[in-house]
């Protein structure tokens, strides 16, 4: 054989051999290319199904806090992904301990089958709650194809999807069907990732609102009015502090511990029905509770977007302070008149019996009845004197001008000046003061308005005994503070509950109706605070109860010990006004 | 549970009960498909353990990252169940799960 043509020829056969391998090569790659091209548009269409599908989950979601919309919506967008014979939810009602199976059957199953994606939905449910499911808390409802009753078969295939929302268990979503092998963890991830986007959403709003409600709570909960919440199923939305320190109530009451301490002072059902009734607030109610006078005040709670009553809020606000200064000031004006009343009615009989000329013919009868015209006005003057100063102290207008001087003079005066109206009642006066005191600092004129009243109150208040005056200066590691003015009697004493309010402006009803002699406005120990106070000074008293007596102190500046007086020596004259106390 | 004489064991049985009881919570199919991803497991169609190689205490992690998929509150809250029974040198390898850490740790 020609060795050419056999050289050709071999040349050939492996060219066709070369031509024929690489074609093979390149048919395999492309084909190879083809199938991988075709599976990544399969899987890009896939996912673009999809996305449209979790944006339509999204849409449908929205901002809802609904866990069963958001189960529901879910589980009805599951069909069009995946190929099933049911698919069913259970939800989780924790408050009423209650639980919703809801199942729509796509092709006809049996009952069997149906209870079998059932006991796997509560055996899934038991595990997570770690909680037994009562099947008497359980209610049921199936729709579409019908059942039919002579198929065989469980479940061949199935997956569950929790929907966990803030940590709880609130839905489950089932996915089953009487054919094996559908589900794997490829085709159900993206349902995993819907179903915890959408939790994690809820949660996240549920996290803000809780923010905004617990600041609301606190806010309602720090109010100085006790406050009630109930819905229109008379349940009970919320207490605060307030109400519970009011009403003694333990710290998570129910409604039946309100109504009950409440003691059938009010009808809260009632109140809360009238509220709802009514189209505006219902007029404020009084009640007594535990010592306690309470206004009471309901109105209803519209939830606006849907324009329907939720509740009813009942706020009770606590006046009994005010009730007793109510009472205090009706006591303080039946004796204002009393006091005016008696005088006046002195003053003109008396002057009616002048007229008549009834004394005309003795100078001495009529001096007589002058004098007691002129006793009874000055009672009366007193009286006003003091109303008066009690409403310039009111209106900041009262001065108390104080300046250096000797402050044992005024009180020798004033001692001697009250000796004659105890001796009257056989009352012993005594002044003692201390030597060589040094200048106070007080103003002259008020300083003998401050004795009276402490003198006149010993000398009204007591019966038998003494009144005796004090007057020491005080130091502070040897250095002289103030002078100590002390006024003691053997008289009715001071019982410990009228010791709080013996200043205030009332204080003294209480005492001068335990003294069937004593007359006045009972205001003078409320005008003496206010101006020892202005002074500089402090006051207070001392008793050891009903029948012991008592001391009232006050203190006067030392004129040395005075800033103002110092720094303005030249003038020596400082105006304080007295503001209301 | 059986008693191991390796900690080696122990992770192998924690992979056991972590299959089965997520088989129980989402359904077999997908929990052993998932399991069977991972490297160095080998499991029946059942999900029963036949075979594991190498590291476990890594494929235990691995295979509780996976579930986590599902969801990290159920899967962390029952491996922790779990853990309850095991000793507490086991107990150590997984403690920062009870410290609410994310879970990208895994």
């Amino acid at each position: 054989m020609d060795p050419l043509a056999v050289g050709v020829s071999a040349f050939m056969a492996l060219s066709a051999f070369i031509f024929g391998a690489g074609f093979i090569l390149i048919r395999q790659k492309y084909t190879g290319e083809v199938k991988a091209s075709k599976q990544r548009e399969e899987e890009f269409r896939r996912k673009m199904y999809e996305a449209e599908v979790l944006k339509e989950i999204g849409d449908r979601i929205g901002y809802s806090l609904d866990a069963a919309k958001i189960v529901d919506i879910i589980s009805g967008s599951l069909g069009k992904l995946l190929p099933h014979s049911t698919i069913c939810h259970m939800l989780f009602d924790k408050k009423e301990d209650k639980v919703n199976f809801s199942c729509s059957v796509n092709e006809p199953v049996s009952p069997l089958f149906i209870k079998d994606v059932r006991e796997k939905m509560i055996i899934s449910s038991k595990e997570i709650m770690q909680k037994p499911i009562l099947e008497s808390e359980i209610s049921e409802s199936i729709a579409g194809a019908v059942l039919d009753e002579k198929m065989q078969g469980f479940v061949k295939s199935y997956f569950n999807l929790p929907i966990v929302i803030s940590g709880k268990l609130v839905g489950m979503i089932n996915v089953s069907s009487t054919q094996a092998d559908l589900y794997d963890h490829s085709n159900t991830e993206f349902l995993f990732t819907i179903a915890k986007n959408a939790a994690s959403a809820v949660s996240k709003l549920q996290e803000v609102l809780e923010n905004e409600k617990s600041k609301l709570l606190q806010a309602v909960d720090s109010l100085s009015e006790g406050v009630i919440m109930v819905d229109t199923n008379y349940k009970l939305v919320l207490v605060n502090r307030k109400l519970k320190q009011l009403l003694s109530l333990v710290e998570n009451p129910a409604l039946f511990d309100v109504v009950n301490a409440l003691s059938g002072n009010l009808d809260l059902r009632s109140l809360v029905d009238e509220a709802i009734a009514q189209d505006d607030d219902l007029p404020p109610r009084e009640i007594e509770v535990r010592d306690k006078v309470l206004q009471v005040l309901a109105s209803k709670v519209v939830d606006k977007k849907r324009q329907k009553e939720i509740g009813v809020v009942v706020l009770f606000h606590d006046i009994t302070d005010a009730k007793s200064l109510e009472k205090l000031r009706n006591d303080f004006t039946s004796m204002m008149v009393h006091e005016l009343r008696a005088p006046l009615t002195s003053i003109k009989s008396t002057v009616e019996l002048l007229q008549e000329g009834i004394y005309g013919k003795s100078a001495t009868d009529a001096d007589r009845q002058l004098s007691s015209v002129q006793s009874t006005a000055q009672t009366m003057l007193e009286v006003v004197n003091d109303l008066l100063d009690v409403a310039k102290m009111e209106a900041g207008k009262f001065d108390v001008i104080s300046e250096a001087g000797d402050l044992q003079g005024a009180i020798r005066d004033r001692a001697e000046a009250f000796k004659s109206m105890a001796f009257a009642k056989n009352l012993k006066i005594t002044a003692e003061i201390e030597e060589n005191l040094p200048k106070a600092y007080f103003d002259k004129v008020r300083i003998k308005q401050v004795l009276n009243n402490l003198l006149s109150n010993a000398v009204k208040f007591t019966k038998s005994g003494e009144i005796k005056i004090k007057v020491s200066y005080q130091e502070e590691k040897n250095i002289p503070m103030d002078i100590l003015v002390a006024v003691s009697d053997t008289g009715i004493g001071i019982e410990p509950d009228e010791g709080d309010k013996l200043f205030s402006r009332f204080g003294q009803l209480v005492r001068g109706s335990r003294s069937f002699t004593a007359k006045g406005s009972g205001l003078g120990l409320y005008i003496a605070k206010g101006i020892v106070e202005a002074m500089g000074g402090s006051i207070w008293y001392e008793s050891e109860g009903a029948g012991m007596g008592s001391t009232f102190y006050f203190t006067v500046p030392l004129a040395d010990s005075v800033p103002d007086y110092r720094a303005a020596a030249s003038d020596r004259v400082v105006i304080n006004k007295i503001a209301r106390a | 549970m059986p008693v191991p004489t390796k900690e080696g064991d122990y992770f192998k049985n924690l992979i056991a009960e972590i299959i089965k009881k997520h088989a129980v919570l989402y359904g077999p199919q997908i929990s052993v498909s998932k399991a069977s991803e991972i490297e160095g497991l080998e499991l029946s169609r059942e999900g029963e353990v036949k075979q594991v190689t190498g590291d476990s205490e890594y494929i235990l992690r691995q295979l509780i990252a996976g579930y986590m998929d599902f969801s990290a509150h159920i899967t962390k809250a029952v491996f922790l169940q779990i853990l309850e029974n095991y000793p507490e040198d086991t107990r150590k390898h997984f403690a920062f799960l009870g410290e609410n850490q994310d879970m990208e740790r895994f």
